[in-house]
């Protein structure tokens, strides 16, 4: 059985992996569509290739939540529900007021870093507030 | 309730991570327990109990009892 530090280090280093792999395979993907102007297929298999580590990412937490005691498990969710609610909110405000006034647009792969910049904003609200 | 782990931890001159360790837990859930702030399951309680070889209601207060 790991420990509570192991499940820990196990969560970030998972984190950093998939975030890197993100950026390694946005940049790449930016560099070949400039460099060689490929095909609407290949660039629907780029689009999907560059969303591909969000879900690992999500794996990671998920085994994070599976593997941490029942203390951090609790605050982690509730931050997560949290998070998500608020994202929610951001999204449909946001989205209204594009249709209401001439704001401009936001592309809609920016939901996850607005949801991750959102679950470190409840997190530090949490230890505030501890 | 939570004195009582607090002082059975010192008791056994356990730190709250080494104490964390042996129940595998988080310092943090540790910290939570003594303060109040975390009611256990069940089966830590288990856990918490057998390791200071005491029954659970020694340690933890039954809420549900007159």
């Amino acid at each position: 059985m790991k420990t509570a530090k192991q499940v820990q280090n196990d969560y970030t280093k998972g984190i950093i992996l998939y975030a890197l792999l993100y950026a390694a395979i946005l940049f790449a993907s930016i560099y070949a569509i400039n460099k060689f102007n490929p095909n609407n297929f290949v660039k629907i298999f780029l689009a999907l290739l560059t969303s591909l580590p969000i879900g690992g990412t999500i794996l990671v937490f998920l085994n994070y939540i599976k593997n941490a005691d029942e203390f951090i498990r609790a605050q982690v969710v509730e931050v997560f529900v949290k998070a998500t609610g608020v994202t929610f909110f951001i999204a449909t405000f946001w989205g209204f007021m594009e249709n209401y006034t001439a704001i401009s647009n936001i592309d809609f792969y920016m939901i996850y870093p607005i949801f991750w910049a959102c679950f470190g904003l409840m997190q530090g609200i949490k230890k505030v507030r501890a | 309730m939570k004195q009582v782990l607090k002082e059975l931890r010192t008791e056994i001159g356990l730190t709250q991570q080494e104490l964390g360790d042996k129940l595998s837990v988080s310092r943090q859930a540790i910290i939570a327990l003594e303060t109040g702030k975390h009611i256990p399951s069940l089966d830590l309680a288990y856990k918490i109990a057998a390791l200071f070889k005491k029954p659970i209601e020694e340690i933890f207060e039954n809420p549900y009892l007159p």
